[in-house]
């Protein structure tokens, strides 16, 4: 994968992170070859950005019902119970193999606790790794999870509709692209591994997913510095 | 994380790697918390300059919004704020929204505050379109009225279009219901309502729409005084493909039409009513929570019922809103004006104007909005309508109904998620009013079984115990309505790949529809229904093998009533048959599979197979009174005949009856034709139509004389039955039911069983005692009474008490019991004549007063008591009634026959009234004639005839 596209980051990312890319090559042989402790330890690793994921995934009508805590211990028990498949699946980095349990957990969790109401299930192509919950209405609620005061979250529920429609009109690719790399915090390598694209092609979109979201952005009152009223 | 990184390294890449690297180490900086300056980025990296000045805002402003706590960062024009556009001096900020900020400011030239709005610039982007704007502005500055801000003109500088406007001193609606403690009452928001609605028919009248009406742009002054702005401002926008965001915003408020660009005047009428909506109930009537959702439920949806959110809520207040939020254009008020007409009746407590859907508009709108999602649903709940109209029901059932019909409604578009959830609560309105109809377990025992936990699973409100809320009243055409209901269940459970669920409730709705068919006598229907059922069942449980238990228990019911339906018909044998078919039944399932509701069956079948069937246990009941007859073939009884005595058929009430007394001997009938069961043809549809005996229930049919089909032949009698087994069953009956009472005290079927047991024993007992004055059957009673406290609604339970009160034959009594005896029928009497009155229709009781009149004039006659005459009259009366409403029930003609003879032979008693007594005989003698020439007609019919030639000729000779 990585050397058909020599011209990528990745020299960046590489150089930056040449050592731990080392020491992630003989992680992943101890967790392959079965390896406990090296298993834990990684988790324990990686668990801030599950736990971020966890956060911009769950559907915020159970926020306040479901820890993210919660959800990791799940993910972790099943994560051990399955490491067989992460074997099986290989090439794939530890990470994103992780990603992909947390994201079928939470449909699980989903489904379990919202049932019928899950009415996003079979809309979205769950690109984001399985996950349900439509990643238009957690971009929205997150590009908009600050206004609290209570005037502040009457504008939100208008600006939240409308940010949720205008996500909803993006290509998916581009609406994910966008969720993974600023709400999840992927690395664009990662993220092509995740949609299972290209590194550069997944830069490139990247780059049109922004200007396309600048576009909607700007059309909310407020919502970019400077742009609304052009000074 | 990734650190910056030498620009050395950055000169190897191509523009698109360098973007994402720069892309990749400006995110990082932000999530540090700092804020980077996108200009800095751009001067080190001047190949890609433009598209980073172009990005990074956006990220910054993304990764802002993840981690700042300061709101203002999302929706602030952050220190932006013009200092002077043209002849104004901005003074502040005074409000901000999706149309722009509003400032307060200064018009220098005239020194008068105004309010200034100025507009998102994208807004406005060409030529076209601020002329449209500057357009607009000048229609609304020509608005005059008291509650419009009045608009001073438009202006344009340093690239930002502007609105200029009359300061008001107060806040948005909006502002004042988010912070306010409490929501408004009803008043205070008609009256804002009001106002709102006076200014917009001002508007209208000028030829200008608002199109954007919502509590934002409701202004309310210091003074509470309503001032309504930005008149027409939404048009310019919405055209505007970068205002999305705002038409987006204010999208709840959105009449339906206008997602096809329709608009008029009562658009604005149906965005106040929803602002009023919202204001009142606290949530607006669509809840989504994207707005494709949204979109959906404004173009289809059926809102909510704010009555339903809070029921404190006025109703003419509900139905206003109701009506200006009506989805048709043409539902709603044909304007502003006469909307804030009927706000101010509301206010002024005077009645307003606006309909109030009745349940068929209500249903039919529905409808018309689930056409594509489930026809058959619709036209299910269309039928349900007809169903209530074909229904006499009083105007407070009709209310019920209503309500719950629209409770339906409102859980369906609330829950209205998926094509799952639509059927769901397209059963959970089937059960409704299957439940309203048929209430479980009011008067077939076994009915409870299967159906309450089918629908239990679906929603736990109704449960058997609930009967009491239930209101019986059940017509022949209830029943064809209510069955014609029952392909949509099948269809339901067809677009659910044949939904075993589904199908087990269509199960227990063929049950309930063959116990309505059975109440009504219309006995073929029932056990047709039945025999539908019986099919279903066994095909779901060889499906289900897991849940056999379950069938096993339903079949069994359904063999249970199919006993009280044989019986009712006197068909003695098959009775049996049937009940036996359902204690095997019971007695093979597992001890696992022993739940309180299958004891609770077991316990009913033991008590129907304790009671005695058999015609000749009449024989030991002595001789029927003082002009004893003799067995078989004396005249029919007139004086006590023995039918109106024998309480039986008559009197079952559907499951109640006295089941238990076994049917008088065939007396009066002279040896009628061939077998119940053979009679059966002659009887014409209606025949069976009997309400009046036997209703679906155990009661075991009449013995008395009149039921014609009531006993079998002499030749045909069947065994005796063994009184080891009836008493065996009889004490299994009582140790169940004993049990059961003690695990659950309020089951109400539990308690109806258990005071028919007592009563069975009363009867078993001594028959040299008074029955009615042992102590079981005051227990009985007793139980019985307080089952029609606690359901007063339920007739059922009042009809039961009202057999048992007159379950005697007054022949049989000795002299000093008569006082007491009269008692108990004259209760009897005041109970039916009530149920009569309150259910016309249902002839179960109706036809139970006969029988009571019967009884009563038999004794007063015995007593020589000139009364007798009058009831023996009311008694005719109630049964010409009955025959000429079912004209070709022999049953009712037979009936009418045997008053009028009884009334004959009372009149040939006294003296000198032997013509009168004549004509009565001869009246009684052509009612039945034609039964009896009819070849191959009522076996009953001749031997009646036979009687009153006689009689008519003996009289003839009397001097």
């Amino acid at each position: 994968m990585t050397a058909s596209v020599p011209n990528s980051g990745e020299s960046l990312e590489a150089k930056d992170s040449a050592s731990a890319a080392g020491a992630d090559e003989a992680r992943l042989a101890r967790v392959l070859a079965g390896d406990e402790e090296a298993f834990t330890a990684w988790f324990a690793e990686l668990r801030p950005r599950l736990v971020r994921m966890v956060h911009f995934r769950l559907d915020p009508r159970l926020r306040g019902r479901i820890d993210a805590e919660d959800v990791l211990q799940e993910v972790y028990v099943d994560a051990v119970r399955r490491r067989d498949a992460f074997a099986a699946a290989q090439p794939m980095t530890f990470f994103v193999w992780l990603r992909l349990i947390v994201g079928q957990t939470l449909v699980d969790l989903h489904r379990r606790h919202l049932g019928a109401q899950m009415r996003d299930a079979g809309r979205e192509r769950s690109l984001g790794g399985g996950v349900s919950a439509g990643t238009s209405q957690s971009l929205s609620f997150h590009l908009l999870g600050k206004l609290s005061s209570p005037s502040m979250a009457a504008m939100r529920a208008e600006l939240s509709a409308s940010l949720t429609q205008a996500l909803e009109e993006m290509n998916e690719t581009d609406r994910e692209i966008l969720a993974l790399r600023h709400f999840e915090e992927l690395s664009n390598k990662e993220v092509a591994e995740v949609l299972g694209i290209e590194r550069k092609a997944a830069s490139i979109r990247y780059v049109r997913a922004l200007e396309r979201l600048k576009k909607v952005l700007s059309a909310v009152p407020g919502f970019l510095d400077s742009q609304t009223l052009g000074r | 994380m990734t650190k910056s990184a030498p620009a050395a390294e950055y000169e190897a890449l191509d523009d698109d790697d360098l973007l994402d690297a720069v892309v990749e180490e400006f995110t990082a900086i932000c999530r540090t918390g700092a804020t980077p300056q996108p200009s800095e980025f751009a001067a080190r990296h001047p190949r890609i300059a433009e598209q980073l000045i172009e990005l990074l805002p956006t990220i910054a402003a993304i990764e802002q919004t993840k981690s700042s706590s300061d709101p203002t960062v999302v929706h602030g024009f952050r220190g932006n704020a013009p200092e002077r556009l043209g002849d104004y001096r901005i003074v502040r900020e005074i409000g901000r929204g999706g149309m722009g900020v509003v400032y307060e400011a200064v018009q220098e030239s005239l020194g008068r505050t105004v309010a200034l709005k100025v507009l998102p610039q994208q807004m406005l982007a060409d030529a076209k379109r601020v002329e449209r704007f500057e357009q607009e502005a000048r229609i609304a500055a020509r608005l005059h009225h008291t509650n419009i801000v009045p608009v001073f003109g438009v202006g344009f500088d340093e690239g930002l279009h502007y609105y200029v406007m009359q300061r008001i001193h107060g806040e948005g609606w909006d502002r004042r219901l988010l912070h306010s403690a409490t929501k408004p009452t009803a008043q205070e928001a008609a009256r804002i309502g009001r106002d709102a609605a006076r200014a917009l028919q001002q508007a209208h009248d000028e030829g200008t729409l608002h199109r954007d009406v919502k509590p934002g742009n409701i202004l309310i002054d210091d003074q509470q005084h309503v001032w309504l702005t930005d008149f027409g401002l939404a048009q310019i926008l919405e055209s505007d493909v970068t205002a999305t965001a705002h038409v987006a915003g204010t999208l709840r408020y959105l009449p339906p039409e206008r997602l096809h660009g329709v608009s008029d005047a009562r658009g604005d009428v149906y965005s106040l009513g929803v602002a009023l909506f919202e204001a009142v109930g606290g949530r607006p009537p669509f809840e989504a929570r994207s707005n494709v959702e949204l979109m959906r439920l404004i173009a289809h949806g059926e809102p909510a019922r704010l009555r339903k959110i809070d029921p404190a809520i006025p109703r003419d207040f509900e139905t206003i809103v109701t009506k200006a939020t009506a989805r048709e254009p043409n539902d709603r008020y044909v304007s502003a004006a006469a909307m804030a007409d009927d706000l101010e009746r509301f206010l002024q407590g005077m009645p307003i104007r606006a309909r109030e859907f009745g349940t068929a508009e209500r249903a039919w709108r529905w409808c018309r909005r689930n056409r594509t999602t489930a026809t058959a649903l619709a036209a299910a709940v269309l039928a349900l309508v007809l169903l209530a109209a074909v229904s006499t029901v009083g105007y407070w059932r009709t209310t019920r109904l209503n309500d719950d019909l629209a409770e339906a409604f409102v859980r369906e578009q609330a829950s209205r998620r998926s094509a799952e959830s639509t059927s769901r609560t397209a059963l959970e309105a089937l059960d409704t009013v299957f439940e309203r109809f048929a209430p479980r377990g009011s008067w077939s025992l076994g009915a409870s079984a299967i159906s309450t936990e089918a629908t239990e699973d679906l929603d736990g409100a109704l449960s058997a115990g609930d009967v009491a809320r239930t209101v019986t009243n059940v017509t022949p055409q209830t029943a064809a309505a209510l069955e014609e209901l029952l392909p949509f269940y099948l269809r339901l459970a067809a677009e659910r790949g044949d939904d075993p669920q589904i199908r087990r409730q269509a199960a227990s709705a063929m049950h309930r529809i063959g116990l309505i068919q059975a109440k009504v006598g219309r006995f073929e229907e029932a056990r047709s229904v039945w025999t539908r059922e019986a099919a279903l069942l066994a095909e779901l449980a060889k499906e289900q093998p897991s849940a056999a238990g379950e069938f096993a228990l339903a079949a069994a019911v359904l063999d249970a009533d199919l006993g009280d339906l044989e019986r009712v018909q006197d068909r003695i044998p098959d009775a049996k048959a049937a009940y036996e078919r359902a204690l095997e039944k019971l007695e093979k399932m597992d001890a696992a599979q022993h739940s309180f509701e299958m004891r609770r069956e077991l316990a009913r079948v033991h008590l129907a197979l304790a009671q005695r069937m058999h015609h000749a246990e009449h024989e030991h009941l002595g001789p029927q009174g003082p002009r004893g007859r003799e067995e078989g073939h004396g005249p029919p009884g007139f004086d006590g005949p023995p039918g109106f005595g024998g309480p039986l058929g008559f009197d079952g009430p559907p499951g109640l009856g006295d089941s238990n007394r076994p049917p008088p001997p065939p007396r009066g009938l002279g040896g009628p034709g061939g077998p119940p069961h053979e009679r059966h043809p002659f009887g014409p549809p209606g025949f069976d139509r009997r309400p009046m005996d036997g209703p679906p229930g155990e009661g075991p049919p009449h013995d008395d004389g009149l039921s014609p089909d009531a006993r079998p032949p002499e030749h045909a009698k069947p065994p005796r039955d063994d009184p080891a087994e009836l008493a065996a069953h009889l004490n299994a009956a009582f140790s169940l039911l004993e049990a059961l009472h003690k695990e659950r005290p309020n089951d109400r079927l539990t308690r109806l069983l258990l005071a028919r047991s007592y009563r069975e024993r009363a009867k078993a007992a001594d028959a040299s005692v008074f029955h009615l004055e042992t102590a079981d059957f005051a227990e009985s009673a007793k139980l019985l009474r307080a089952l029609c406290d606690e359901s007063p609604d339920l007739p059922d339970y009042a009809h039961e008490l009202s057999i048992a009160l007159s379950d005697f034959n007054p022949r049989r009594l000795p002299p000093e019991k008569r006082d007491v005896a009269s008692k108990f029928l004259y209760e009897a009497l005041a109970i039916s004549e009530r149920l009569t009155q309150q259910f016309p229709e249902t002839t179960l009781y109706v036809g139970e007063q006969p029988h009571i009149l019967h009884r009563i004039a038999t004794m007063q006659a015995d007593d020589h008591d000139r009364e007798a005459e009058a009831v023996y009259r009311r008694g005719v009366k109630v049964c010409a009634e009955l025959t000429k409403r079912f004209p070709k029930d022999f049953v009712y003609a037979y009936w009418e026959t045997r008053m009028r003879q009884s009334l004959a032979e009372f009149l040939a008693g006294a003296p000198g009234r032997k013509s009168e007594a004549l004509a009565e005989a001869e009246r009684a003698a052509a009612l039945i004639r034609p039964y009896a020439e009819e070849k191959n007609g009522p076996p009953p019919a001749l031997p009646l005839d036979d009687q009153l030639r006689h009689f008519v000729e003996e009289l003839k000779r009397r001097p």
